[in-house]
């Protein structure tokens, strides 16, 4: 039996919860599936069973600890203040077995240095910035970017050019947020900080929130900023968008990284924006994490449909922040990401 | 253990994606918010009275307990499955039937959302007032299961009040239909009123049908401060001898005003004891009586008084009553809020004396206690807060309990106002309702002469509380 020494270093938090169930209220894979082991509460119980040895862990312990986006909304109704994401994400780590579609995940970034399987030799020929020794900038394209949604990269690098900004494009490794948010370790920051420290960067612009999050370890290093704070703080001068626009908050930029005013204030300039029902911090995560969809794809799916809906509801294009959100919930619905709204209207 | 055939039956009957049977699974619905866990054999989650009926059917046949489950926010162990067995999920019975506001009633299953029932009621000016601090996520079944109210009950009454019908299946299976869905009813046993705060030991309710009443056109609230919880005890005392009826009339210690500031950032006034005090009607009378209680307050001592008549500080107070319970985990850095001695109600004008000997206990026995509650009913809560981990800890906090419920019972109290009996207070409800208690058993033994329907609770109950604790480590069986 593991050691269950991260849950251990958080053992008061998670005792701290009493259990009122209020992080049920608005959870959206509880919403889909309604079980006990949906809820916030119920991973916290199994973290209790966990620590006491209670219980052991087989696949539906694993599979329940997974079944979750780290979204945080949770929290946001807790009473008692329980960081709930954390102890669910020390949970993971105390875990010794993953899920085969993590496990596919984690293989692909060893092998491929990316989470889908594929070669780099996809992405040649691609606009590539400037050298890295001739600017102090660098843009940090993730995966997402890179492999799925190459648009949206193009959309970043355009933006810096018209601005005359001129950035290093970083993009040969994952940052490593899927294996970190399964509870691995990840391996793949240290490597592309070793790569950094022979480089003159001293800021990292990301237009992933995840890969952003990723970083964090290394700010007090790098100024780590989101493209949206980055184009927020200039004069852009963007064209009305004509659109009707409602702009999804994603969690990780939102409720992680605190990000909700920039985003914002650049849809203000392109001509305005609505809200969803529920925005900022208590905005609905779309499931559009790669290691949750990845494992659980038919509740990521109603998770996004909910979104979209609402969305046509208010006859609106879906505006995201973030990359994965993007990737999502498109297969559902009209969506524009920030960095194609800036890019078109500047 | 359920043999595998009967699982299979039960699978038969509500379609293998409402079984769950998985360790982890089966874990998790062994908690409610009670300090009490204890793993089911199987989980059923439930669409209809016919499905509910034919596993119960089943149960009856082969002897198997049977727990229904709403939200699981019960606080006393109410859902815990103490002797294994079957646990019916009863959330996805979560359809309102009916609302008939012109026949006063709305008729629901036992797995709506408090707060949802009243939403769709609120779009047509009315409501179903009980107001459960936990309103937002439990079900409307645990509700009248454990009968539980809140803190308008001084105005409104408790779930009983409302309840004028239901739905049940009965311990062999069949489905039973008890009282009315008229206001008045004087026809035979109030059976539908015997089901109210039974715990699910007499049978599982399949529907309920509920008195709904107009929604208030307004309301206000004044919250005032107190250098001492004996003098804000006796303004409650003041303003209910006054002849008043606000719609709520809390009180708060110093304890539960800290750890909600804390916690929520509402800026309650820093103060030894505060009453908050809400008044709801046509507008001229809400003024004069909020000023009223205003005066009562301040010749019962009090300093600074705030009133505001604007929903959303309004709100934002009532967000900070009803989280003192959550909250109180976070009121020291080693020590958490657990449940228990939570909800004892006292004759209202014995509530000073009360609260004074509560904190006599806990100096006494080297714990903390946060007390807060309705006290405009004479309902009070009591949050004991220790580290469930540390030596001696549950020892302590059984011995306060005992000692506190001791009081309660001889100021002519009872152990239990809104949240019920289960496991944590069953050897206390057992000493106050001894005359009563042949009685309970003979009913129980009638209804459910094979004992299947939530066995073990209430007057079965036998032993130390400290048992089946849910907490990690050392001393689940120190008082065992």
């Amino acid at each position: 039996m593991s050691e269950m020494n991260h849950l251990k270093k958080i053992q008061h938090e998670i005792m701290c919860c009493t259990g009122c169930g209020y992080c049920k209220k608005a959870c959206p894979t509880f919403d889909m599936g309604g079980t006990e082991a949906d809820s916030g509460r119920g991973k916290i119980f199994l973290a209790y069973g966990l620590l006491s040895g209670e219980i052991e862990e087989d696949t539906s312990v694993i599979q329940t600890l997974q079944k979750c986006t780290l979204c945080g909304r949770c929290e946001q109704d807790c009473p008692s203040l329980v960081k709930i994401s954390d102890i669910i994400h020390a949970a993971r780590k105390d875990l010794h077995g993953v899920l085969p579609a993590h496990q596919k995940i984690m293989d692909s970034i060893a092998k491929y240095g990316n989470p889908f399987g594929m070669e780099s030799e996809s992405r040649k020929n691609e606009q590539r910035g400037v050298e890295a020794e001739n600017t102090e900038i660098a843009y940090f394209a993730g995966c997402m970017e890179n492999y799925m949604e190459k648009g949206l990269k193009r959309a970043a690098l355009s933006i810096f050019e018209k601005l005359g900004v001129d950035v290093a494009v970083i993009d040969n490794e994952c940052c490593g947020n899927p294996v970190e948010i399964i509870g691995r370790e990840n391996k793949q920051l240290s490597k592309i900080e070793k790569k950094l420290d022979d480089m003159a960067i001293k800021k990292i612009i990301f237009s992933c929130p995840s890969c952003m999050q990723s970083f964090l370890p290394l700010n007090k290093k790098f100024e780590i900023m989101h493209i949206s704070q980055f184009l927020a703080g200039m004069d852009l001068n963007l064209k009305d968008a004509g659109m009707k626009l409602i702009y999804h908050d994603s969690s990780v930029l939102g409720r992680k990284l605190g990000i909700y005013e920039e985003p914002r204030k650049l849809l203000e300039m392109a001509g305005g924006f609505i809200e969803f029902k529920q925005h900022e911090e208590l905005a609905q995560c779309c499931g559009g994490d790669l290691a949750f969809s990845a494992a659980f794809p038919d509740t990521a799916g109603k998770m996004a449909e909910r979104i979209v809906e609402e969305a046509r509801e208010k006859n609106a294009t879906i505006v995201t922040a973030s990359p994965h959100c993007y990737h999502h919930l498109k297969k559902y619905g009209d969506v524009i990401d920030i960095v194609e709204v800036v890019d078109r209207f500047l | 253990m359920i043999d595998g055939a009967v699982a299979e039956e039960i699978k038969g009957v509500v379609g293998e994606d409402n079984i769950i049977s998985s360790h982890a699974g089966l874990y998790t619905y062994g908690f409610d918010a009670s300090i009490h866990h204890s793993m089911p054999d199987i989980v059923a989650r439930v669409h209809n009275v016919e499905e509910v009926s034919k596993i119960v059917r089943l149960a009856y046949e082969h002897s198997i307990p049977v727990i229904a489950r709403g939200s699981g926010t019960a606080l006393s162990g109410q859902s815990v499955p103490i002797e294994g067995g079957i646990v019916l999920d009863m959330t996805p019975m979560k359809r309102i039937k009916e609302i008939r506001v012109e026949d006063l009633y709305c008729t629901v299953e036992p797995g709506i959302i408090y707060g949802k029932l009243n939403e769709e009621l609120a779009k047509k000016n009315f409501f179903f007032p009980p107001s459960p601090g936990s309103g937002d996520v439990c079900t409307v079944g645990g509700m009248v299961a454990t009968n539980a109210s809140g803190m308008r009950a001084i105005k409104y009454g408790a779930t009983r009040d409302y309840v004028l019908g239901m739905e049940v299946v009965m311990p062999d299976g069949s489905i039973a239909h008890f009282g009315t869905r008229t206001i008045k009813n004087s026809s035979g046993y109030q059976l539908e009123k015997l089901m109210v705060g039974s715990e699910g030991t007499l049978g599982i309710i399949t529907e309920i049908t509920f008195r709904i009443i107009p929604l208030p056109e307004h309301r206000a609230i004044s919250i005032a401060s107190f250098d001492s919880l004996e003098k804000a005890g006796q303004g409650i005392s003041n303003i209910i001898a006054s002849g008043l009826l606000p719609s709520a009339l809390e009180i708060m210690d110093s304890v539960c005003i800290t750890a909600v500031n804390k916690s929520m950032g509402i800026g309650l006034p820093e103060c030894e004891a505060l009453i908050l005090a809400e008044v709801d009607g046509e507008e001229e009378v809400i003024k004069r009586d909020i000023k009223l209680i205003a005066d009562i307050c301040k010749e019962s001592g009090a300093g600074n008084i705030e009133f505001t008549y604007d929903k959303d500080r309004m709100a934002d107070l009532w967000r900070g009553r009803k989280g003192v319970l959550p909250s109180l985990s976070r009121y020291g850095e080693d020590m958490v809020s657990v449940s228990l001695a939570d909800d004892m109600s006292v004759p209202i004008s014995k509530i000073p004396v009360a609260i004074k000997k509560f904190q006599e206990i806990a100096k006494k026995n080297g714990i903390l206690i946060g007390t807060y509650g309705h006290a405009g009913d004479g309902n009070l809560h009591t949050k004991v807060l220790i580290n469930p981990t540390a030596e001696g800890s549950w020892r302590h906090a059984e011995n306060a309990v005992d000692e506190i419920y001791r009081v309660v019972i001889s100021l002519g109290g009872t152990v239990s106002g809104e949240h019920g009996i289960g496991i944590s207070k069953a050897p206390w409800m057992q000493i106050e309702r001894k005359d009563s208690l042949a009685v309970m058993k003979e009913i129980k033994k009638a209804i459910d002469p094979k004992n299947i329907m939530n066995p073990g609770k209430m007057m079965q109950w036998h032993g130390s509380i400290i048992s089946y604790l849910r907490y990690p480590e050392n001393e689940r069986n120190e008082s065992s």
